[in-house]
């Protein structure tokens, strides 16, 4: 978590791939709301012409904050466990 | 979301030649502001290096007022309305079709209908796939609907007829053998009250139904028609009559598709010359009923492509009125510009190019070719919201900036060459007479324009001068345009290339020519131009299209030119033998720097390290992923195509990440990733150095442009740029 774009060992890289290998109906994604000052997450639309549904989170003023943010969710879908705070 | 966006046409202008301006605005934006800027500096980060975006003396400088400008994608035929449509009163109407999607609400085959006037007739297929047949006697109109639906992918014979003096109607549909599968044939027969069809005075639409006020085209087919044909003599005894003959009794109209396959023209052999055209570039030179795989090349066999697919959502001219226009004074210098359109806190740029005069001397000794080909190649891509690789290319969250947002709410913006259309089928045009929302200095991928224009700006920052080209020009010119310039330089990704840019650049390269090779993954990809219709190229992926997917077998020969398509490596030209260098991975998370393979004082190539130490790492910084040597990269390679007597100068070979082995499957157990700094001599004084990584540009406004990244490309452009020929030594290993 202290790095979030690694480098990884390569467990650790394995579960991102997993992460990041998702379907991409109801995938993560940043929403650029101000360049290079802040984003929010948000999920893709199932199909094409749909529209995006923002997370139930605050705006991210980092993208390492967002990319750490991320991870607990999809930790939380994957595994059904919530990580502790570091 | 954008709420204002627009399109210049042409793309690159010269001075004293006049550029239109189409803008549309959502409903909220009354009025917008319009300013002519010069593009001097790509580097957007809030601490970037340079001021950005001049206002041009004498550029369109005022308010205008906002209005929203449609959008009708979607395929189809246009057959103006003609005389011999008074011959019909019953009516069969007849073809060959492959559907390709058949869940949609209305797709319409063949229309001569005016759903005001209740005149005419409607050929279509309905939301369960059956066909429906509409007739309009000018008081009423009648609908009749086959008992059986159609299926996907099948070519399948229908045909639909009137008899006007009993009303009888009969719908036919019969698929045509494929393999081991059953086919099916299937009759409707229906009593109407129809007495014969009013003729509307309309165009004829093939692919699409009759349109509304605002569109001239509804209701678009996705799938393939072959040889439609019209005529005024009912068949109703028999529904596999066919029609679809020269001479055929009553014929009204018969279209042949395998006609003129390389234009938007459309035949017609019936007699009548109800000749029509194309809109929206469906895909022609295509496989029909009739092909067997005995030949590949459309221009051996034109009756086996004899198909055209269609598509509800292709499009090539958004066709929107101009809403300013501009003269470029002669005096203009060659450069970068764009059109800066603002309302409060919306904001669009409109970029296009000021080329150098068309007659006499160029206005510099440099040129820099846009890559505009390129441009339109990924114009409003999705990938990064429609493919689940985004997130593994950058091993990072995909982000999604205000243009990726208003693509994603937006579907009829047209696509990139790698989407698909709704029906799966992948992307064979691609139109600059559109909104090209990739094309935008501020698009957070920082990837080709505004990479782009980091080369820009650090050209702005030394003072060298530079005319800029873009692809449409050299593809025009080819050698004689290059010919002016004692040095050629390209842009961060020249992927996309037609057979005249190439040979033109070839040509420039033999007869003394020095080129820059600024960018990765370059001259890759054979594209064609249509010759009738502007501000398009086509692709067609062959075989050896990998990462992207291929085209239908037997479809790899473009229609606009007949060429084979795909990668230029397949036809023996790998771009080694251009650049020197060719393509071999991608990756999108870090980027790497390159490490000094020659000695300094090596005669032949010390010039390119003067002011670099021996053992300094060389681009271990930039905007893209904080490394020179990255995104798509990249090497020399002898015995592909790479020139024997040339030089790998620098390399980035073991300093990448995993990520370049796994975006890169194939190369997983290959050690040579890597980029490498490529150097040799052409014939007559000329020589090519190349970066071969798409990173390279990106890394040049470190530091306020004072760093290693730029010295190199300094030492070289200088080297370049001295009086010729004969500056650059000839080697003995060049052709004389």
């Amino acid at each position: 978590m202290a790095s979030p774009w690694g480098p990884h060992d390569s467990d650790v890289q394995a579960v991102l791939h997993r992460m990041r290998a998702a379907p991409i109906a109801g995938k993560l994604v940043l929403v650029c709301k101000q360049p290079y000052r802040q984003w929010a997450l948000a999920r893709l639309p199932p199909g094409r012409g749909g529209v995006l549904e923002y997370l139930d989170l605050p705006a991210f003023t980092s993208l390492a904050d967002a990319e750490r943010a991320a991870f607990r969710v999809r930790w939380q879908e994957m595994t059904g466990a919530t990580l502790p705070d570091l | 979301m954008k709420r204002i966006i627009g399109y210049s046409d042409p793309l690159s202008v010269a001075p004293g030649e006049r550029i239109r301006f189409m803008v549309s605005c959502e409903a909220d934006v009354l009025a917008y502001d319009a300013t002519i800027v010069r593009m001097t500096d790509g580097d957007t980060r809030p601490a970037g290096c340079a001021a950005r975006h001049a206002p041009v003396p004498g550029g369109v400088a005022g308010s205008f007022p906002g209005r929203k400008q449609a959008i009708n994608p979607g395929t189809c035929i246009v057959v103006p309305a003609h005389d011999a449509f008074g011959l019909l009163r019953g009516l069969t109407v007849q073809a060959s079709i492959y559907p390709t999607l058949l869940q949609r609400p209305l797709q319409t085959l063949v229309s001569l209908f005016d759903s005001t006037r209740r005149e005419g007739f409607e050929l279509s297929i309905d939301a369960d796939a059956c066909l429906v047949l509409r007739l309009g006697d000018g008081r009423r109109t009648e609908t009749v609907r086959a008992t059986a639906p159609l299926r996907e992918r099948l070519w399948c014979f229908v045909s639909a007829t009137l008899d006007h003096v009993t009303g009888a109607v009969l719908l036919y549909q019969e698929e045509t053998p494929d393999g081991f599968e059953r086919t099916q044939a299937h009759e409707t027969h229906v009593s109407t009250m129809c007495r014969g069809i009013a003729v509307p005075a309309c165009p004829l639409l093939i692919g699409a139904g009759c349109g509304t006020d605002t569109e001239v085209s509804a209701s678009h087919f996705n799938g393939r028609i072959r040889r439609p044909a019209l005529s005024c003599v009912a068949t109703v005894e028999r529904g596999d009559t066919r029609i679809d003959f020269p001479g055929a009794g009553g014929l009204v109209g018969c279209w042949d598709f395998s006609l003129e396959m390389s234009s938007s023209r459309i035949r017609d052999l019936s007699g009548h010359s109800c000749h029509g055209h194309t809109v929206n570039l469906p895909i022609r030179a295509v496989r029909g009923p009739d092909w067997t795989g005995a030949e590949m090349n459309w221009q051996h066999a034109p009756p086996h492509y004899d198909a055209i697919h269609f598509l509800e959502d292709a499009l090539s001219d958004c066709a929107w009125d101009a809403d300013f226009e501009w003269t470029v004074p002669m005096d203009c210098r060659s450069g970068c510009y764009a059109a800066r359109l603002s309302a409060g806190s919306e904001e669009d740029y409109v970029p296009f190019f000021v080329r150098p005069p068309r007659a006499g001397a160029a206005s510099a000794r440099l040129a820099v070719v846009m890559p505009t080909f390129s441009y339109l190649a990924y114009a409003n891509w999705r990938l990064p919201f429609e493919n689940p690789q985004s997130e593994l290319l950058t091993n990072a969250l995909t982000v999604l900036g205000e243009e990726d947002q208003t693509l994603l709410a937006r579907t009829e913006l047209g696509f990139s060459l790698y989407d698909a259309h709704i029906d799966g089928t992948s992307a064979f045009h691609a139109s600059r007479l559109r909104p090209n929302l990739n094309m935008r200095p501020d698009h957070p991928w920082r990837e080709q324009y505004p990479a782009d224009l980091y080369l820009i700006g650090w050209l702005e920052e030394t003072g060298i001068a530079y005319d800029v080209l873009t692809d449409e020009d050299l593809h025009a010119e080819g050698a004689e345009l290059l010919r002016r310039y004692a040095c050629v330089m390209t842009g961060t990704h020249p992927e996309y290339t037609s057979t005249p840019m190439w040979d033109g650049i070839a040509t420039y390269l033999r007869t003394g020519g020095r080129l820059m090779y600024m960018g990765g993954n370059g001259f890759v990809w054979r594209v064609g131009v249509p010759a009738d219709v502007p501000g398009v190229i086509e692709l067609r992926r062959a075989e050896g299209s990998s990462s992207v997917g291929s085209n239908l077998p037997g479809e790899y020969y473009m229609s606009s030119t007949g060429e084979y398509g795909g990668p230029w490596r397949t036809i023996g030209r790998p771009p080694a033998r251009l650049v020197g260098v060719n393509y071999i991975a991608q990756g999108f998370d870090f980027s790497a720097p390159y490490r000094v393979l020659v000695d300094r004082d090596d005669p032949k190539v010390g010039f390119i390290l003067e002011g670099i130490d021996a053992d300094e790492a060389i681009g271990s910084f930039g905007v893209l992923g904080h490394g020179a040597a990255g995104l798509e990269i990249d090497r020399m390679d002898k015995n592909a195509g790479t020139p024997r007597h040339a030089v790998r100068v620098a390399t980035s070979a073991g300093a990448h990440t995993v990520t370049y082995k796994l975006a890169n499957t194939a190369m997983l157990d290959d050690p040579e990733i890597r980029s490498d700094l490529t150097y040799f001599e052409t014939p007559h004084g000329g020589g090519v150095f190349s970066v071969g990584s798409m990173a390279w540009a990106a890394a040049l406004p470190e530091n306020g442009y004072r760093n290693n990244v730029a010295t190199v490309t300094g030492n070289v452009l200088r080297y370049f740029l001295r009086d010729g020929p004969g500056s650059i030594p000839q080697s003995a290993e060049t052709v004389p």
